[in-house]
């Protein structure tokens, strides 16, 4: 099945959310759901909670850097397994282009800009992928304990 | 391929509840919500700040929350920065491991002192 929204071609699930913070809840849920069958023998679980807590931030950066907090928008969320990866991307509509290099790093005790830095340390990989008509999409990947 | 609507899964506004008890001079504050996130931060520092006002021993119970954003982060440092502002001590305890965690992430452990229990809470306060 093709996907316009995410460029997946296989078997997936799929949530759409409103660009609001409420909307929070159900991204982890979503996240956590998915990966569940694959815990403990693909992923540990702290690896998989990792995985949640960066979904949360990318959410809540689209919101508030992609939106500019405006909650009328979509945000459509895939979470697809690659039998030596999981895979979860966000797609919005923004329209802007976002570089992570650009964000300096954190100090203890600031009080935001911690985002993109926990992002980084959750995830094995992480990509600002700019697409057409406006459209970002952000992929979050994590290995399985035997992809080597 | 599961597809779920924005509309089937809409979650009421998450409120910020706390429970206050001074013990030994120290404000003790339990957060009794389970999230705080983007979704509910801001309310919190506006619930929370007045309390720390003139405070000098803060300390913070995360029995009951099960997940923390740095957004939330965020706000529990600008208490952290308030409670110092007066020459005043917080401390956290009992955090789970899902919070332990993000606090980890942050190195928020380099800025506050976090403690398993009540008791060791309120001995730190007093170190």
């Amino acid at each position: 099945m093709d996907d316009l929204k995410t460029g997946f071609s296989a078997p997936h699930a799929r949530i759409i959310i409103q660009s609001t913070y409420t909307e929070l809840g159900r991204v982890r849920d979503f996240v956590r759901d998915f990966c569940a069958p694959f815990v403990p023998r693909r992923f540990s679980e702290t690896k998989i909670e990792k995985l949640v807590i960066a979904a949360n931030e990318v959410t809540v950066n689209i919101i508030q850097h992609g939106y500019s907090g405006e909650g009328h928008h979509h945000i459509w969320i895939s979470a697809k397994d690659e039998g030596h990866s999981v895979v979860i991307a966000f797609v919005d509509h923004g329209g802007k282009p976002f570089d992570p290099e650009s964000v300096p790093d954190p100090h203890p005790g600031q009080i935001g800009g911690y985002g993109i830095d926990i992002i980084k340390q959750c995830v094995d990989i992480a990509e600002y992928l700019p697409m057409d008509n406006s459209r970002t999409m952000t992929r979050l990947v994590v290995f399985s304990k035997n992809s080597g | 391929m599961k597809i779920f609507s924005p509309l089937q899964f809409r979650r009421k506004e998450k409120k910020v509840e706390v429970t206050t008890i001074i013990q030994n001079d120290a404000l003790i504050i339990r957060l009794e919500g389970e999230v705080l996130d983007a979704g509910n931060s801001a309310e919190f520092k506006e619930k929370i700040q007045p309390l720390l006002h003139n405070r000098s021993q803060v300390a913070f119970d995360f029995g009951k929350v099960r997940f923390i954003d740095s957004s939330g982060c965020g706000a529990l440092i600008s208490c952290l920065r308030k409670v110092n502002a007066d020459d005043g001590k917080m401390v956290f305890f009992n955090v789970n491991r899902q919070v332990q965690t993000l606090f980890e992430l942050i190195r928020m452990h380099k800025i506050i002192e976090i403690h398993e229990t009540r008791e060791d809470a309120l001995a730190g306060l007093n170190a």
